[in-house]
């Protein structure tokens, strides 16, 4: 905690009698990324909020290198960049314009100005659009312009919420590259987001949650190790009716086995090694097997574990 | 301080790069004094000319609808959504919306003032006391702006406030007498139209015009001054930075 940039602890927040955030703790340390993983509605968005000044809060404390953050709010928005949902941009002006008034506003003036302006269109990949109006960008362009007005102050912490929304695949992987290279040069970065893959990508920590509270937290390794402790093998099989299910129960770390129509799902513990078993009792069963899986831990299964919904749902 | 006045200046940018509010504040007022100056011509003296009585009230219509170009400055969606991000800049939340108080309030009054001289220029309208004029109409300006921004505040959505606000400053200018005389309707219209704050710019400023008379002037500066000490305040108390998300 001591050395956290951000540490947050039992933050509680209402609205209209109904918690949205419920007694949340977490710190966010310099250098990582730390992805806020959940649902809509899950309450990401609400503590960035309160973060950032914009929403106050029923209870709880903030604070910003150990300092309560109301305390210190002009300082820390200073140090702080913040790509929101929406694309917070002015679309009458261009791209550089845009940009350099977004950047001014944190005290920036004159050639560091124009210096910091180049810097972080060129980072996204813009510096060749800059003077084009950003009504003639694309979806893209826009949210990597989204992103450039954040970071041109060149910010300690940068909070990005649901940064590609509505994107192409190759605009978003234009952005999560970016990401990683702004972590590379040192920024400390907070993403929320509800799409696994990009946790998957980007994160050094993750924080899970649900209807306003964090079900786990962890790196993603350990999240999937503590979490999920099991494999699933998948056949699809071509029986010939010998196939006796019980019969799976003998084999070491075998926890569960079911079989629908032609699939057969065999759940076992992770560390046991014993494919070559099943494989071989399904075969003296006389069943053909003509497809075979292994569903291992994912986020998305570690979600569904916890919370016993889909994240998408 | 200087956020306040950077974000005023992009503010004022926006307002000049729209063809819709330029054309609302400069040539619909013109279009305005013409039509209905043309047509009550007959129904005026030689005098104090068609020209000259709508020359004053409408520009004073004109003024108290600048509310609708703050509204639309603070609230309007391509504004909205980067006032977010100037919420999560350092300083003070206020300036978001004084800023759009200060850039409507210089938009508009270069507006108006284009108008008032250009209507002065082609239809010699008459016109005498000129500081206390600016006076009374830069105050009047300041309040509108001010009134607008303060609906936005209360009621969170330019559509709302602007509604609103339309119908308000209708009432005012119909009581005022603004659209056309009201005092012949008899004594009781007469008492009622004192109760719009628009009569009393009207006669503030035909007092001052044809009778050198700057009591009313007097009464309605203290008045203005007061009201847009009150809209400030109740921005002040009802702005909320939340609102400024999307």
């Amino acid at each position: 905690m001591m050395n956290a940039i951000i540490a947050v602890n039992s933050l509680e927040k209402s609205f209209g009698g109904k918690k949205v955030v419920k007694e949340i703790s977490f710190d966010v340390k310099p250098g990582e990324i730390l992805c806020l993983l959940g649902p809509n509605g899950a309450g990401k968005s609400t503590i960035i909020n309160i973060l950032c000044g914009i929403l106050g809060y029923d209870a709880g404390e903030m604070s910003y290198k150990g300092k309560n953050i109301n305390a210190c709010m002009n300082n820390f928005k200073k140090h702080l960049g913040v790509v929101p949902q929406d694309l917070a941009i002015y679309e009458e002006l261009s791209a550089a314009q845009n940009v350099s008034f977004f950047a001014s506003l944190y005290g920036l003036k004159g050639k560091e100005l124009a210096e910091k302006v180049t810097r972080a269109l060129d980072f996204v990949g813009l510096l060749e659009k800059g003077k084009d109006k950003v009504k003639t960008f694309s979806g893209g362009m826009k949210r990597r312009l989204n992103i450039a007005c954040a970071i041109a102050h060149e910010p300690e912490l940068l909070i990005m919420d649901e940064p590609t929304v509505g994107i192409d695949p190759q605009s978003r992987n234009h952005i999560l590259n970016s990401i990683k290279k702004l972590s590379q040069h040192g920024m400390t970065i907070l993403y929320t987001t509800h799409y696994m893959e990009e946790v998957e990508e980007i994160s050094t920590r993750i924080l899970i949650m649900d209807s306003g509270t964090v079900i786990a937290e962890g790196t993603k390794e350990s999240l999937k190790k503590d979490v999920f402790d099991e494999r699933q093998f998948i056949m699809e099989i071509e029986e010939d009716n010998n196939l006796n299910i019980d019969e799976f129960y003998n084999i070491e770390g075998i926890k569960k086995v079911e079989k629908k129509e032609q699939l057969l799902t065999i759940t076992t513990l992770k560390n046991i090694e014993n494919l070559d078993k099943i494989i071989a009792l399904v075969i003296t069963s006389k069943s053909k097997i003509i497809n075979l899986f292994c569903r291992t831990a994912s986020l998305e299964n570690v979600f569904l574990r916890l919370t016993g919904k889909s994240l998408r749902e | 301080m200087r956020n306040l006045y950077l974000i005023s200046k992009e503010d004022l940018k926006n307002l000049v790069k729209n063809p819709m509010w330029l054309f609302y504040g400069t040539v619909f007022p013109i279009l305005l004094v013409v039509i209905l100056g043309f047509l009550g011509k007959e129904s005026y003296g030689g005098d104090v000319t068609a020209y000259d009585y709508y020359g004053i009230t409408l520009i004073i219509y004109a003024i108290l609808t600048s509310g609708m170009t703050s509204a639309n400055a603070f609230m309007e969606v391509a504004i909205r959504k980067p006032n977010m991000r100037i919420i999560y800049a350092p300083g003070d939340a206020k300036a978001i919306y004084l800023s759009k108080i200060f850039s409507s309030f210089v938009f508009s009054s270069g507006c108006h003032l284009f108008d008032m001289i250009l209507l002065c220029s082609i239809y010699h309208i008459h016109v005498s006391a000129i500081p206390q004029i600016m006076i009374l109409f830069g105050l009047t300006e300041l309040f509108s702006v001010g009134l607008g921004v303060m609906f936005c505040c209360i009621f969170k959505t330019e559509a709302m406030a602007n509604q609103i606000l339309s119908i308000v400053i209708n009432l005012f200018a119909i009581l005022g007498g603004l659209l056309f005389p009201i005092d012949g309707y008899g004594k009781i219209a007469r008492t009622i139209s004192y109760l719009s704050p628009a009569k009393w710019l009207v006669k503030a400023t035909f007092a001052m015009i044809y009778d050198n008379n700057f009591r009313w002037f007097y009464y309605a500066v203290i008045g203005l001054i007061l009201a847009t000490a009150a809209v400030f305040i109740v921005c002040d108390k009802t702005f909320r930075k939340e609102d400024c998300i999307c």
